[in-house]
């Protein structure tokens, strides 16, 4: 798939990348194939 | 055919409403009023590519739900779903935008051009049979979103269906169930009334009860190719399937802190629409959406789920932590346990 070109509104700073990678680590970026999900868009696109 | 399913793993949800403006009057809604500013089109396109890119930082797929008030009823409701779809479209052929929205201006017109939208889902309420609904909302409501239900899903569009449970209406869920399954709705789900303050007034054992009635009801809906029933975060309690699919990491439960955000016309931003002390800020250019995800003190808070009184020794813990929102307007405490859980009665 052909992906458009994106207009940059945001920097990622080195600090929020490692909070990044700890909040998907800890479970708090939803995850799609868990399928136990309390909240109403957590599992619906399966 | 292998139905082919999203690029990315993760999710990041975001709950965007466009208007405070309604033509529903429901008596436990959340929002006090149908005033106020809408979403200036002129902003749409720096929320939606902020959003974005809030989203692409996570490697996160985002999902996007436009609500109100009724969305429809917002000015340039065409141009932002078109906005946003476009962009998401730029990432994702996975249909990830959904409406919440009313029936009342679900013509044929209106169904006709929503179904060229691809929407993941456009999701109504119920809240009781005929009388009960028509009580909560006006009289005929019951039977004009029935009605959209089945136009909808004529049309291809998936309908998912809420009901907001309190004391006076929770018995007739299964009535419910069964109504807007057999009139086409592809989800039905369920959460608790949240108040200004104590509860919903459903006793906890008779809460329980009905959560494992409703859920065995709902595993043969299950077992015909239906969603499961998930929203509400207590029927990780009753259902076998909850541990064990990560351990030790948050697999499901209240979504408070996590991938999860409101943001209401004026550009305010919530933890979660049904909490109301869960404000964190106002959305800005500066003060972005990854910002607020990743850095705002109020949304570190929310995930010190560790220190939720009742839940912190609770084997499903990482599953469920109760609805946050009804365990604050009746405790005052973003820590305390969730009144309707009887695990927690019984520790």
């Amino acid at each position: 798939m052909q992906k458009k070109k994106k207009v940059k509104y945001i920097k990622v700073t080195n600090d929020q990348k490692t909070k990044i990678r700890d909040l998907v680590a800890k479970g708090f970026v939803f995850n799609g194939k868990a399928r136990v999900c309390g909240h109403c868009d957590f599992s619906c696109g399966d | 055919m292998k139905k082919e399913g999203p690029e990315k793993i993760n999710r990041i949800y975001l709950q965007w409403h466009l208007t405070n403006k309604c033509n529903n009057g429901c008596k436990h809604c959340y929002q006090h009023t149908h005033q106020g500013e809408d979403v200036r089109l002129d902003d749409a396109d720096a929320i939606i590519g902020d959003f974005l890119e809030c989203c692409d930082a996570f490697d996160a797929l985002p999902v996007i739900a436009l609500t109100g008030g009724d969305p429809m009823l917002h000015n340039h409701f065409w141009d932002i779903l078109a906005k946003v779809k476009a962009a998401s479209q730029s990432l994702t052929k996975f249909s990830c935008v959904s409406i919440l929205g009313n029936p009342e201006l679900l013509d044929e017109r209106n169904i006709s051009m929503l179904a060229k939208f691809n929407l993941k889902h456009f999701q109504l309420s119920i809240d009781g049979m005929e009388k009960k609904h028509d009580e909560i909302r006006y009289k005929g409501s019951f039977q004009r979103t029935m009605q959209a239900i089945r136009d909808l899903s004529k049309a291809g569009i998936p309908v998912y269906i809420m009901s907001t449970l309190s004391a006076h209406n929770f018995r007739e869920m299964f009535d419910v169930m069964k109504a807007v399954y057999d009139n086409g709705a592809q989800h039905w789900m369920f959460a608790r009334w949240v108040p200004n303050q104590g509860d919903c007034g459903i006793p906890a054992n008779e809460y329980m009860r009905f959560i494992k009635k409703i859920l065995e009801e709902h595993l043969q809906y299950e077992k015909k190719g239906y969603k499961q029933l998930r929203k509400e975060p207590l029927i990780a309690i009753c259902r076998q399937d909850s541990l064990g699919i990560e351990q030790g990491v948050v697999s499901g439960g209240c979504g408070m802190g996590s991938s999860t955000m409101t943001m209401l016309p004026d550009k305010t931003l919530m933890a979660c629409r049904r909490h109301p002390g869960s404000i964190i800020g106002k959305w800005s250019p500066k003060s972005n959406f990854l910002y607020h995800f990743v850095d705002n003190p109020k949304m570190e808070k929310y995930r010190r789920v560790e220190e939720i009184e009742g839940c912190r020794e609770c084997k499903l813990l990482k599953y469920c932590r109760g609805c946050r929102a009804v365990a604050y307007v009746a405790t005052g405490s973003d820590f305390k346990h969730d009144p309707q859980c009887l695990l927690h009665c019984h520790n």
